[in-house]
């Protein structure tokens, strides 16, 4: 067993005192120590991308190299870097503004080419770092600076979107919820393809629905869910639309396939994960 | 002498392929062509053209006037036989028996008949098709086509015997002697220079006039290792290649005006984050959607500018396809020594016109520029070095992180005024120690007389139309190669100079301004073309006269 690695950097956090944020951080670590102790990930093998908003501190903390790209470019970064070197293992760090506002065109087509990318959502449903405006997943009832007479748009379902766009591992989890959320991540991180993980995250400042989402709350294993049928996946998705306060909140994996990779796909990409290489050492 | 020959038809007729054809066999026979391509956007009808140019001196540009007009169809000799070419004289389809068979193949069918008419033998192009379409379906249609083309009935053409002299291209021009020659496209040279200089991956998303490159990239995958991906958009392009580059494969992505627009968010990033990228930005008119199949130079200033922030970038402009070979690579050596944006500026002129290529110019090794040395902790991404370079390294050797927030050596975000300012000037840093490399390269030419007083001056593609215009007259050129970091030396060229001309494809001479940004120079006298069209030599030779007058 290897030696427990340090995956905190030095750099002081400045996220909120008692912001999700830091449960997200703790969760993916938990996962890469034991992932890593096993044996099973290299720590300088592990990548991650990140937008621009509070999610995006993450980069700062988190001790594991990457890119941290522009807003909304996220999963554009985490594609280049899987193309760049296949056998890395890509987190993708998103917000909500950033993944289904500004880079929602990434989000779209990266479900289709089911890349090996592990991509988490921080979803708060508000753009929080400039101070509380609505976002894709914003209730159309919700009253902000920007819209003071409320969105009077409806919300975006990502898991639905998700599964319709041919994602191969869809699922949702709440941040307040470690254990549960730590093994989703797991989940995430040993599936091969695209793994969206759009995690219910309440912003204490700007968006904050704890008391009405603690009630809405049930897991989907706790209804012997099963996540090959992807019908079955869309009900369950269609089942709360993002600012219904009654409906329950289905939280798990909806849907879990294994399908070929795009770098299984494409051979000279197949050939680089063969050899266990990045285009680096590939000698020209 | 040189001899324009015009073949148009409609979009989907082969105009273009039959163009080539003729190009390559005169290439390969010993002449200098320069085959320049001319279309619409549509895909099937309208009036594509090509004009291929031969001569026995090293020409890179064609005629206005051109000496032989082929119809594909009727509306080809409504189009092109006016004004300077009132008179020129049509081998159309329309008036020689042609067996219904061909219908398809009318172009081979035509090359056929043209090259009975140069009085050269059929076994050309039978030998070329050959070549090209080995083991095709439609090769021994092909080739009976350009048989029964080559033995057509000639009477029926409507050329008196005196035209028909004219046209002897062998009578014409001395025998040819050239040997080795070939003939290349602009794109073929970038992927080509892309290739040599060791590219991993080529990103993009199409627009005209870029899309060739990654035609030909795509169709290189499998025996040259690469890997080419059509993402959703520029923007996802772009940012791809900021990820694929981090990871230390050597990334490259091309696009045209709009698509850069784009990316400039992205490139801003480069400039921050110091992760090596290289952008082949093809012109084409715009603002806009502009005129998309057709020529210009007006993206000079977002080439040199576009992106909020100050950092350094180099911009290169090839302005023929060994250029297009060479600057690809030192575009490449740049951004990768420097972890720099190298931005090879093209157009569609260059990329889409076919130049008689004679030997490839003298390359550099592109090394990679990767530290694998195992550090503990997060590596030095941005050491403070002297020279402000820093050594990079790349994942799976260590834990690297690149951003687009100001940052401290280890890539970690901060907001402290003097972090700040130090990590700012170590790339202001880095801009100098560049511009002192720039140096050893070749940054501009001079072209033409060297004695003259007369000095015409230009960058990218007008190279190949302005040294044909001026090569039996009393001036000089002066061929700006590298417009950032600008080489301000070229200063007494233009100080020395009696009469200085400034040649443009673009409305307000971008070029002249930039020049007189850098060195204080004010041109005067410029001659600009912004119809979407490229200087032909002819038309060229005249402007330049009356400025000389």
């Amino acid at each position: 067993m290897a030696k427990k690695p340090e995956l905190s950097t030095n750099a002081a956090p400045t996220w909120c005192p008692g912001c999700y944020n830091f449960f997200i951080l703790k969760a993916v670590q938990n996962v890469l120590e034991k992932m890593i102790k096993q044996g099973k990930l290299k720590q300088e093998n592990i990548v991650m991308a990140t937008g621009i908003g509070c999610h995006a501190k993450i980069f700062d903390y988190l001790n594991v190299g990457g890119v941290y790209s522009l807003h909304g470019r996220t999963i554009a970064a985490a594609l280049g870097m899987k193309l760049g070197n296949p056998n890395l293992t890509v987190f993708g760090f998103g917000g909500d503004g950033d993944t289904y506002d500004e880079g929602v065109s990434h989000f779209v087509h990266n479900c289709r080419y089911n890349a090996d990318i592990n991509m988490i959502v921080h979803n708060n449903q508000i753009f929080a770092l400039t101070t509380g405006q609505g976002t894709a997943t914003s209730e159309e009832y919700a009253v902000t600076k920007a819209q003071p007479e409320g969105l009077k748009i409806k919300p975006m379902n990502p898991i639905a979107v998700a599964l319709e766009l041919g994602a191969t591992f869809v699922a949702r989890a709440f941040a307040g919820d470690m254990e549960h959320m730590t093994k989703i991540i797991e989940e995430a991180v040993k599936h091969k393809g695209f793994s969206l993980i759009d995690i219910l995250q309440p912003c204490l400042i700007f968006h904050n629905k704890l008391e009405s989402m603690n009630k809405q709350f049930y897991k989907l294993e706790d209804k012997k869910h099963d996540f090959k049928n992807l019908d079955l996946a869309l009900k369950k998705a269609r089942e709360w639309d993002y600012e219904d306060e009654k409906s329950g909140i289905p939280l798990g994996i909806f849907y879990k396939v294994r399908e070929p990779t795009l770098n299984e796909k494409l051979s000279n990409q197949k050939k680089l994960m063969e050899k266990g290489k990045g285009w680096f050492q590939v000698k020209r | 002498m040189k001899i324009n020959i015009l073949i148009g038809g409609k979009a989907g007729q082969g105009a273009n392929a039959a163009a080539i054809l003729l190009g390559e066999i005169l290439t390969e026979y010993g002449y200098y062509v320069f085959n320049y391509r001319d279309y619409p956007s549509l895909i099937r009808g309208g009036n594509n053209f090509n004009i291929v140019a031969v001569s026995n001196r090293k020409i890179k540009s064609h005629d206005k006037k051109v000496q032989l007009i082929v119809a594909l169809d009727e509306n080809t000799i409504k189009e092109h036989k006016t004004g300077v070419n009132k008179n020129t004289p049509v081998i159309s389809i329309k008036d020689v028996y042609m067996d219904d068979k061909f219908k398809k193949v009318s172009n081979v069918f035509i090359l056929g008949l043209l090259l009975k008419f140069l009085d050269l033998p059929l076994d050309l192009l039978i030998k070329k098709l050959e070549e090209i379409f080995k083991g095709k379906k439609f090769l021994p249609l092909d080739k009976e086509a350009a048989e029964s083309g080559y033995n057509a009935d000639m009477k029926k053409l409507k050329l008196t015997k005196s035209e028909i002299n004219r046209l002897d291209i062998r009578a014409k021009l001395r025998k040819p002697a050239h040997k080795n020659l070939r003939l290349l496209s602009g794109s073929d040279a970038i992927a080509k220079g892309a290739i040599k200089s060791g590219i991993d991956i080529y990103l993009a998303y199409p627009m005209t006039p870029a899309t060739p490159v990654l035609h030909l990239l795509a169709g290189r995958q499998e025996k040259d290792n690469i890997t080419v991906f059509l993402a959703e958009n520029e923007i996802a392009v772009a940012n791809a290649a900021l990820g694929s580059s981090h990871t230390g494969a050597r990334t490259m992505v091309g696009t045209s005006g709009g698509g850069y627009d784009l990316m400039t968010e992205a490139m801003s990033m480069q400039g921050i984050s110091e992760i090596p990228l290289v952008v082949y930005l093809a012109q084409r008119p715009g603002p806009g959607s502009g005129v998309p199949t057709y020529t210009g130079q007006g993206d000079l200033n977002i080439a040199l500018n576009a992106s909020h922030g100050e950092f350094p970038r180099v911009v290169i402009a090839p302005g023929d396809v060994e250029e297009s070979i060479k600057c690809t690579n030192e575009a490449f050596y740049f951004a990768e020594k420097y972890r720099a944006l190298s931005i090879l500026l093209g157009d569609k002129h260059v990329s889409e016109s076919q130049f008689t290529y004679e030997k490839e110019p003298k390359l550099i090794k592109v090394k990679r520029n990767i530290d694998l040395k195992k550090v503990n902790g997060l590596y030095k991404n941005y050491d403070f070095t002297k020279n402000g370079n820093s050594k990079r390294s790349v994942p799976s050797v260590n834990i690297v992180k690149s951003t687009s927030y100001e940052h401290d050596e280890k890539g970690i975000t901060i907001e402290d005024a003097n972090m700040a300012k130090k990590m700012y000037d170590k790339r202001l840093r880095k801009e100098e120690t560049m511009k002192k490399e720039v140096k050893k390269f070749q940054t501009y030419k001079i072209h033409g007389r060297k004695t003259s007083k007369n000095l015409i001056v230009g960058w990218g593609s007008t190279k190949g139309a302005i040294i044909d215009a001026i090569h039996d007259m009393d001036a000089k050129f002066l061929q700006l190669i590298y417009i950032k970091p600008f080489p301000k030396e070229v200063r007494k060229y233009l100080e020395n100079a009696k009469k200085v001309i400034l040649v443009e494809n673009n409305a307000t001479g971008l070029l002249s301004q930039e020049i007189r940004k850098e060195t204080g120079f004010e041109i005067k006298d410029k001659i600009l073309r912004y119809d979407g069209r490229p200087f032909e030599e002819d038309i060229l030779r005249e402007e330049i006269k009356k400025k000389l007058i």
